[in-house]
């Protein structure tokens, strides 16, 4: 029975952000918790404006908590200097945004591929891992397109395939469907489930109910906090 | 992955990349040519004087050399004293002063600059016809081009040669008819000058001051040339009626003269390079804007800030590697161009140069251009390093 739960990979211990503006503090995300284990697929939902991206944000690394831990396999990450936390960025962690993000003057296999160069993998190494990843998504007969020549739905699973190029413990979604149709929404759904049926961790925001319905777990917020 | 990104970032912006390439091109043209200004009078009178092979110049008190009417008194037995000295390979005087000419008696007799020389003269004058070794014996006269043209003669013709026109002019005392020996150019001639070289005896008597026995200049060329410093303070010390010049002091003189093109050039130059760094910083901070939502998912998948910014740098650099050459050949056409227009300016010797190419000068509009596109990335590299990564994928998406 000890060894069932799979380890976790991503924590968030009461964590708060709050922002000042001209107009005053505002209180974007007020004390949440989130355990993460290896394998769990867990959809972030509720209103806009209730810090779903604020709360992605600090567990990705790319913001920091006004109080509060993010614990990157056990250890604290969320307050390391810029530099560290792009290194646990790049290798920890997986981004898939809305708008896909893929740089345009690059084929799907250059795109799937700067992660690793960043991360000095050796040329030979990056191509057979951004084909076997772009097969993995099924994009092999895409590899050397440009973002401009694929389709919504095939330039979010290049992006899923970026994200997955340095073999990150955990993947991170921002609304990964938003900008799709019914049928890539579907398509990249499956695949998000796909990923964490195989191990990796995936958390993803989201307005959109199926993709919510095949998570398993669901976390709503509302005004910053937890909903009941 | 920097040079990777930076490539195909430029190759992705076709028209904004052509514009930039031409905008730098033609801002590095004037700064090369202003570069080219700024040095290039005095780099090309600095050739004139090295091809003359001469170390030290004597000229009358207060007088650079064939500048004023100015003469040393008694030249010869000074020339004598000075080709005592051993240090002296050869010292030679020369007579500057105005005689006139005519073909045939009864045309009106035209001015012409005349250089009087007692030996062989080839610091003064390159030739270009005849064989004569010396306008001295037997006695000649040997014409620039432009004089030959204008009067016709050939190697072999004679013309008539006077002193200013006065009434001993008109009892014909001071007349003589001499051969063209030679044709060719004096280093120091305007295009449109009428010059010839002509005997030393000749050309004093002719002005009616043989018995003062006047020279405009006495050029040295030393044994070692190294010794002018040294040779030339004794001959400042012996010959307190002499200005000496050594090479250096020469265009030292000239440097001080050209202050106005130094300012001139520096003015401009200034003003290309300030182009040039607003040019590609707004391009790459317009650029920067078109790409901060990608910059802040780079950032967001972990590539470093340190890798992004470098990428900024070789962007910037890239721009200006492609728009040098054209640059720098669109400055020497240009170069060329202004170069023959402000020597059609009066009195201006026809070997000097405005703009001269030289390797100093390429390379400091080179390193220019560089230092403007480093500039250039500064604020978008201060920018893209302190990106926001949260707030600006936020306002991406919003």
């Amino acid at each position: 029975m000890s060894d069932v739960n799979p380890p976790v990979v991503l924590e968030a211990r009461n964590v708060t952000r709050e922002y000042v503006v001209p107009a005053g503090t505002v209180h974007a995300l007020g004390g949440v918790s989130l355990q993460v284990r290896a394998g769990d697929f867990v959809a972030v939902t509720g209103p806009s404006g209730c810090g779903k991206s604020t709360l992605l944000h600090l567990l990705g690394l790319v913001d920091e908590p006004t109080s509060g831990e993010v614990l990157l396999r056990g250890e604290p990450a969320g307050n390391l200097g810029e530099s560290r936390r792009a290194s646990l960025r790049l290798r920890s962690i997986g981004f898939i945004f809305q708008r896909f993000y893929l740089l345009p003057m690059l084929t799907a296999e250059e795109n799937v591929s700067l992660p690793m160069m960043e991360a000095g993998v050796p040329a030979a190494e990056r191509r057979e891992r951004a084909r076997e990843l772009l097969d993995y998504v099924g994009l092999s007969n895409r590899m050397g397109h440009q973002p401009s020549q694929l389709s919504g739905g095939e330039m979010q699973r290049v992006a899923i395939a970026r994200a997955l190029s340095n073999r990150p413990g955990v993947v991170l979604g921002d609304e990964p469907t938003g900008e799709l149709d019914a049928t890539n929404n579907e398509h990249v759904a499956r695949l998000l489930a796909r990923l964490a049926a195989d191990g990796t961790a995936v958390v993803v925001v989201t307005h959109n109910p199926e993709l919510a319905s095949m998570a398993g777990r669901v976390l709503r917020l509302r005004d910053g906090r937890e909903a009941e | 992955m920097v040079f990777f990104l930076a490539w195909r970032n430029l190759v992705r912006s076709r028209t904004r990349t052509l514009l930039l390439w031409v905008g730098i091109s033609v801002s590095g043209a004037l700064l090369y040519d202003m570069v080219m200004l700024s040095g290039g009078l005095e780099a090309s009178f600095g050739t004139m004087l090295k091809q003359m092979n001469l170390d030290i110049r004597l000229t009358p008190r207060g007088a650079l050399p064939f500048t004023a009417d100015a003469e040393i008194r008694q030249g010869t037995p000074l020339v004598e004293e000075i080709r005592r000295d051993p240090r002296v390979a050869k010292a030679q005087g020369y007579y500057g002063t105005t005689l006139y000419w005519r073909v045939k008696p009864g045309d009106v007799p035209r001015p012409a600059f005349v250089i009087g020389v007692d030996g062989p003269a080839p610091e003064m004058f390159r030739l270009s016809s005849g064989s004569a070794r010396t306008p001295t014996s037997p006695p000649s006269i040997w014409l620039n081009r432009h004089l030959a043209a204008e009067s016709g003669a050939r190697v072999g013709d004679t013309l008539e040669i006077t002193g200013p026109p006065s009434d001993a002019v008109m009892r014909g005392e001071t007349r003589v008819r001499l051969p063209v020996g030679a044709i060719g150019e004096f280093r120091f001639d305007s295009a449109t000058q009428n010059s010839f070289l002509a005997p030393l005896e000749v050309a004093r008597r002719l002005r009616g001051s043989g018995d003062q026995d006047p020279l405009s200049l006495i050029a040295l060329r030393l044994v070692r040339p190294s010794e002018s410093p040294s040779v030339a303070a004794d001959l400042r010390r012996r010959f307190p009626q002499c200005e000496v010049y050594e090479t250096r002091d020469l265009l030292a003189r000239v440097r001080g003269q050209l202050t106005y093109f130094t300012q001139f050039s520096a003015i401009l130059g200034s003003m290309s390079f300030i182009v040039a760094w607003l040019l590609i910083s707004t391009l790459l901070v317009l650029s920067l804007n078109d790409r901060v939502g990608e910059f802040a998912v780079l950032r967001a998948i972990g590539i470093r800030p340190g890798r992004l910014v470098q990428v900024m740098l070789v962007e910037s650099l890239v721009f200006v590697l492609v728009s040098v050459p054209s640059g720098l050949l669109l400055g020497l056409v240009t170069a060329g161009r202004l170069d023959a227009l402000l020597l059609r300016g009066p009195g201006l010797p026809a070997d000097l140069h405005f703009f001269v190419a030289t390797g100093a000068a390429t390379l400091r509009t080179v390193a220019l251009l560089f230092l403007a596109g480093a500039l250039g990335a500064l604020y978008p590299m201060i920018r893209v390093a302190r990106l926001p990564i949260s707030s600006t994928l936020h306002e991406a998406v919003t």
